[in-house]
This record gives C-alpha cells, sequence and structure tokens, in this order.
C-alpha cells in the first residue's frame, strides 16, 4: 500500500520510473522471498517461495525469473513467471547451485555448484571447489562445462557474434568449431598462486577453460579480479580489481587495452553496464560510506548518483531506457529500494515498510 | 555521604531496569555486555540509543553524569558523543539512560582502565551452547566455571565469538547474559550460525558487525550466523570495508568471528584477506583448535587461532605484542582449579 502512495505521488509530481523491478524482502536470510514491484500501480506480488531466495534474475525477454532458493541440500535454483505462477526449482543434479544466469537467448540458466558448507582452509582444497554448469531448460538436464579447470565462479554469458568474442578467438586461438552459437561463458576462475590464492577471468567453454592471462598482458599478474560483466554491444569487458593497491574498477577494450575508470584511493567495486553501455554504474567508499557512481566508460568521469556520510547506498541496476537508476540504500534505519533519475538526481522511494529489501532487477523491455 | 547513598539508591532502583523483561536491549544499544567499551579517563566514546536521553556512569564510586553532543541517526536512533571526566576512576560501570519515566541500565557496559597497554593478553572463549542438550555437563554449568578462570587470568578482555545459543531461542540468550555477567573482564561477543533465529541476537547484544580499538590495535567483529555466509546482499560488505579502512593504521588489525567458510561472500574475503589482509584471525565453530596445515585462510597471509568449544571448557589465551600475536596453548578450566 506505502509502495502505491509513494509511487502515485512521483507520477503526480512529474513523470517516474516505469516498468517492473524484481527484489527480495525478509526480516533476515532464512524467511527473504522474491517480490515484483510493478512501478505504475504500486503492487507488490510475492512470486518467492521457501525462503533463503537470491537475487531474481530477469531472462532476456522478461517473461521469467530465476532465483536462488531454500533447497534440500541447501541451495538450489528456482525458475517463476513475473506474476508467480509456474514456479519450480531445476533439478541440476548438484549440491548447491547458485549464481544463476541466463542465455542470451534464454534457453539456458549457467550456475555454479559446490558442494556445501566446507570449512577447509586449505588452498588446494578451495582451488578445486566450485564448478560450472549449464542448465538447458528444454530438455531439463544440466552439463558440466570448462573441462579440466580450477574452481569456476560467478558466471556471465557472451554472445558469439561480438567484438569481444572475435577478438578473444584470435587472441585465444580458437575455431569456430569451439564457440557454441548460443553462447559461451566467462567467470572468475580461483587460481592456486606461488604462495595463495589468486583469480583469473576466465572464457569457459563446454569442453575447455582458458584465463584471459594466457593471452592478455593485462592479466598477466597476481591480482584478484571480482564482479566481470560484457558490455551490452559485446565490445567491453568491466570488472574490479586490487590492481594498484586498492580496489578499482576497470574497463578493458580488447582493441585499446585496461582504463581505471574509478581511481580513487577509497573502494570501488560492484559495476554495471547501462543498457546501451556508454555508461557504468558501479559502488565507491569515497563518500565514506558506500555511494552509487556513475562513469562515462571512455572519459572516466565519475558523477555520484546516491552517496551521503551517513548511510549506504548499494546494488545499482539501470532502468531498460537508462533514464532511471533503481538501488539499495538504509537511509530509514533498513534496506529499501529507491531509484534516482539521473539527468534530474530527483529520487524516489519505491518500497516502505519493516523488512528489508534488497537486490534490485528491472525488468527487461520486451525486444521486437 | 548523603550523596553516596543516594547514588547507591539509585544503583539499586536502576538494577531492575537493565534491558527488557525478555532479556532484549531497552533505550540504549551500545554499549552493552556483549559490547563494551574500554578507555582511559577523558576518552570519548559513541552510545547509540533509541532516543535522547540522561546519560550517567554507574560504579562502585557512584553515578557520574556525563555530558553528550547528540546526531540524529537513520531509522529514529540517535548517537551520543559522551566524555569522561578526567576525574574518572578506574573501573567497572554501568551505563544508565533516562528519559522521562523511562529508565534503562546496561551493567558493565563501560570499562575504565589508568592507561592503555602496548603488551597485553586477550582470552578466547567460543561455543557456549546454552540449551545444548545430552552433555556430560550442563552448557550453563561448564560456562559458569569458564568464567571463573578467565576472571584469574588477568586478560585485557574476553573474546566470545559465537554459538553462544543452541537454538538462539530469547530464553538461552537471557541465561547466556545472566552467566555472562559474572565475568568481571570486558566481553566482546558475536553472533554463531546456532544464534539465527528471528533476530534474537541482535535484540540481545545489537549490531552484529562492529570493531572496536584496544591500545594500538584494531578489532573487526564480523557475522557469520547467516546459512549463505557474506552472501553480498545486505549491508555487512558495506561495514566490513569500512571497518577495515578504519582500524587500517593500527598496530595490528584482528578479525574475529564464529567461522571462516571457504564458501563464504567472494567481496567479504577480498576484502578482509586479499585487498588488505587481517594481521590475524580468531574464530570457534570446530570444537576443537585448528591443526598442522591449518595455519592460515587460503588468501595466502592471514594466520587463523582457533579455539575449542567452552561448553568443553577450554580458553586459549592470546599475547598480543608489538613483535607478534601469539596463540597460547589450549587450556580447560578444570586446570585451573
Amino acid at each position: 500500500m506505502m509502495s502505491a502512495l509513494l509511487l502515485i505521488a512521483a507520477f503526480a509530481s512529474g513523470a517516474g520510473p516505469t516498468g517492473q523491478i524484481a527484489y527480495v524482502a525478509g526480516t533476515e536470510q532464512e524467511d527473504r522471498s522474491v517480490h515484483v514491484l510493478d512501478l505504475e500501480t504500486g503492487k507488490t506480488t510475492q512470486v518467492g517461495a521457501g525462503g533463503r531466495n537470491g537475487a531474481p534474475v530477469w531472462s532476456p525477454a522478461g517473461d521469467w525469473l530465476v532465483h536462488e532458493h531454500k533447497s534440500q541440500e541447501g541451495i538450489g535454483i528456482r525458475v517463476v513467471r513475473p506474476d508467480g505462477t509456474e514456479g519450480r526449482g531445476l533439478k541440476t543434479g548438484q549440491g548447491w547451485s547458485w549464481r544463476p544466469r541466463w542465455s542470451p537467448d534464454g534457453s539456458k540458466i549457467a550456475f555454479m555448484a559446490g558442494k556445501g558448507p566446507e570449512s577447509s582452509l586449505l588452498a588446494t582444497d578451495l582451488a578445486a571447489r566450485f564448478t560450472l554448469h549449464v542448465y538447458d531448460l528444454a530438455s531439463n538436464t544440466a552439463t558440466q562445462w570448462g573441462g579440466e579447470c580450477p574452481s569456476l565462479m560467478r558466471p556471465i554469458w557472451i554472445e558469439a557474434d561480438t567484438a569481444v568474442t572475435k577478438a578473444l578467438a584470435a587472441e585465444l586461438k580458437l575455431s569456430e568449431a569451439d564457440i557454441p552459437l548460443d553462447g559461451y561463458l566467462a567467470a572468475i576462475g580461483l587460481t592456486k598462486g606461488e604462495s595463495r590464492l589468486s583469480t583469473d577471468i576466465c572464457i569457459v567453454l563446454p569442453n575447455k577453460t582458458i584465463p584471459l592471462s594466457m593471452a592478455l598482458d593485462f592479466f598477466k599478474n597476481d591480482y584478484q579480479e571480482w564482479a566481470a560483466e560484457i558490455s551490452p554491444r559485446g565490445d567491453k569487458l568491466v570488472f574490479d580489481s586490487n590492481d594498484g593497491g586498492d580496489r578499482e574498477v576497470f574497463v578493458l577494450s580488447f582493441r585499446h587495452g585496461g582504463v581505471d575508470v574509478s581511481n580513487h584511493r577509497a573502494a570501488d567495486w560492484n559495476p554495471v553496464w547501462g543498457p546501451r553501455g556508454r555508461w557504468i554504474a558501479f559502488e565507491s567508499f569515497r563518500s565514506g560510506r558506500r555511494g552509487v557512481y556513475r562513469a562515462f566508460a571512455d572519459t572516466v568521469r565519475v558523477y555520484p548518483v546516491a552517496a551521503s556520510e551517513r548511510y549506504d547506498n548499494w546494488a545499482p541496476v539501470w532502468s531498460p531506457d537508462g533514464k532511471w537508476m533503481a538501488y539499495v540504500s538504509d537511509r530509514t534505519g533498513h534496506a529499501e529500494i529507491f531509484a534516482t533519475e539521473v539527468s534530474s538526481e530527483k529520487t524516489v522511494q519505491l518500497t516502505d515498510g519493516d523488512l528489508e529489501c534488497l537486490a534490485p532487477a528491472w525488468r527487461p523491455e520486451e525486444k521486437e | 555521604m548523603m550523596g553516596r547513598r543516594f547514588a547507591l539508591l539509585m544503583f539499586v532502583a536502576a538494577a531492575a531496569a537493565a534491558r527488557q523483561p525478555d532479556g532484549a536491549l531497552d533505550l540504549i544499544i551500545t554499549p552493552n555486555s556483549g559490547l563494551p567499551v574500554i578507555l582511559t579517563p577523558g576518552d570519548v566514546f559513541e552510545a547509540d540509543l533509541t532516543g535522547e536521553a540522561t546519560l550517567t556512569l554507574v560504579g562502585e564510586a557512584g553515578a557520574l553524569p556525563l555530558e553528550a553532543e547528540w546526531t540524529e541517526r537513520p531509522g529514529g536512533r540517535v548517537q551520543a558523543k559522551c566524555t569522561t571526566p578526567d576525574s574518572i576512576a578506574p573501573g567497572t560501570y554501568a551505563l544508565e539512560a533516562l528519559a522521562g519515566q523511562k529508565r534503562d541500565r546496561n551493567v558493565r557496559a563501560v570499562f575504565v582502565r589508568e592507561s592503555m597497554p602496548t603488551d597485553y593478553a586477550i582470552c578466547h572463549i567460543t561455543d557456549v551452547h546454552i540449551g545444548k542438550e545430552k552433555q556430560p555437563r550442563e552448557p550453563e554449568d561448564a560456562f559458569r566455571e569458564l568464567l571463573a578462570a578467565v576472571n584469574k587470568t588477568g586478560a585485557a578482555f574476553v573474546l566470545v565469538t559465537g554459538d553462544i545459543t543452541e537454538t538462539g531461542t530469547p530464553e538461552q540468550f537471557q541465561r547466556f547474559v545472566e552467566i555472562l555477567d559474572t565475568c568481571t573482564l570486558p566481553t566482546f561477543v558475536c553472533t554463531g550460525n546456532h544464534d539465527r533465529a528471528d533476530l534474537n541476537y541482535e535484540r540481545t547484544f545489537g549490531p552484529v558487525t562492529y570493531m572496536f580499538r584496544f591500545g594500538p590495535d584494531g578489532y573487526l567483529v564480523f557475522d557469520t550466523k547467516d546459512f549463505v555466509v557474506a552472501d553480498e546482499l545486505g549491508s555487512q560488505d558495506s561495514a566490513l570495508q569500512r571497518f577495515r579502512r578504519a582500524i587500517k593504521p593500527a598496530r595490528w588489525s584482528i578479525g574475529v568471528t564464529h567461522r571462516y567458510w571457504a564458501d563464504m561472500g567472494m567481496r567479504s574475503q577480498l576484502t578482509l584477506f586479499a585487498d588488505d589482509p587481517l594481521d590475524a584471525l580468531i574464530f570457534g565453530h570446530w570444537h576443537r583448535e585448528n591443526r598442522e596445515g591449518e595455519k592460515r585462510v587460503p588468501w595466502g597471509t592471514t594466520p587463523v587461532i582457533v579455539t575449542p568449544a567452552a561448553y568443553q571448557g577450554a580458553l586459549r589465551m592470546i599475547m598480543v605484542t608489538k613483535r607478534k600475536i601469539a596463540p597460547g596453548l589450549v587450556q580447560f578450566a578444570d586446570d585451573k582449579k
């Protein structure tokens, strides 16, 4: 009810954000459930089930959601329609299944799998711990990808017909037969360095894994990367890394090399591409607290979107038209979802209640 | 004389007003007996409350009113910046708040020392498991006996690293607090996976992630109670980054938690062990100590110190000096009889 009033007020004062936003809400992790908020009506529908729901991820067409949920083994993957119908857990055949991501055509879901809680401190155990799998929704079967490989985490899809693919194929000497037509994966590989664990961004094909450090000098180091994302146009890779002493956001163009776009002594992390691949949103502690900022990928100019010295803002997500950014803020005392219009900085509160509201995901527009 | 009697009367009357009937925190959130402040005369400390109030430190020598600068915090809370008088005597103090008719009192909240040491010992106990059944000894009896032994160690403070209850019920937390308050030393508590029910830990001790300074060193206490540890959705990553940076200038930056988990959120692991590695990580959960080959977090440089369970009677002394953080051998309360 309160969300509806807030949004009506936003619309009354001028155009507000439109579309639908999926998010998780709960008092704590055990009772978190996925919800979908309609921004025009303010109506919220609970679509998650079973508790311990993870961040919702929209299919490319916006007709499905996938999210982690409590399963018999601990954590599983579930798909559901935005109206809450047709919800089902996917039989992945794995113990813990998590971090699901849709393939570009929406026919498959990549996820990482592990055995569940592990208290080992041995680097060799951790470096062999996580595997990547692809679930085919048509045949309801899951296949492990990557061949013989280190632990692979946080998969993202790369379309076959992109500038990145062409560049990688040339650098890594891949043939057309190596690259599946419906896309392939990039992931963070956990590697055992000389004295400690490190990471490597890897290309993951059905039967092999190739660390980018094998081909690109930029990655021939012992720094730790995380949160890699491919641009919507498929021509650049963004990620955060502790290369340079503290954590920074880097954009890698396969033609022009890597650039530190955040460039600040405070930690910067979790980059998110804008819908047209020109802007990047990311989180930074440059104001003292965690805040949301945006940077133009080519000029490294950084602009605040939601930043304060008194509270945190995080988890930015762009609207499909790039005009708004939704994010989590604890300015009210607990986590709620807000949206800011990028050009005017007008801000509206989208959720308002007793539950912690987290992990917003804006529904994509249907492509013609 | 009259003033002293009046102060003592206040002390007695106020005892009944400590915490809510179910043991939950009331007007004063922090400091409390699981998250105290340790300071020297003249130091400033911060208190978090649900509303502005008249604040007083109450100790053996009587009651000392505090001057406070108030700041609003998100969610309707307020923070008081309090300056302790230069003349305050070393000792253990309760923090008392009076707001209209409402009175609250957190015992063992403020510990005043003559000075801060550069070399000192801390005591690590873990996994108290109040409510655990079918044990050779009732965990409450084991905990009581253990704290009697802890009181004789001369430690600067005590770390109690989680699984303080068996199933996280309010009754178990209440029983834990009652026994905890028999400890004469400052006690810093954190939550464990057994303590996760219904935010009862937060109602009893407040924040699950916090930092404190002791002398030249910084301590970062973080939360690993959730099923999916540090899952990157909530606010813990923010706190970890902020606190890690805040204690970076310290001589030693020491992590305190219930358990290290290989699957725990990567962002938290990168912050604590890769980008700016902690100098040590102290935890429990295993109900045993760490063995050969279990010396460091897999990210490379952070050594770990793991202590067996309190319900088994175990404690460990850790020496913190300018040269090193040195864990002593595990001791058992029985040894000290």
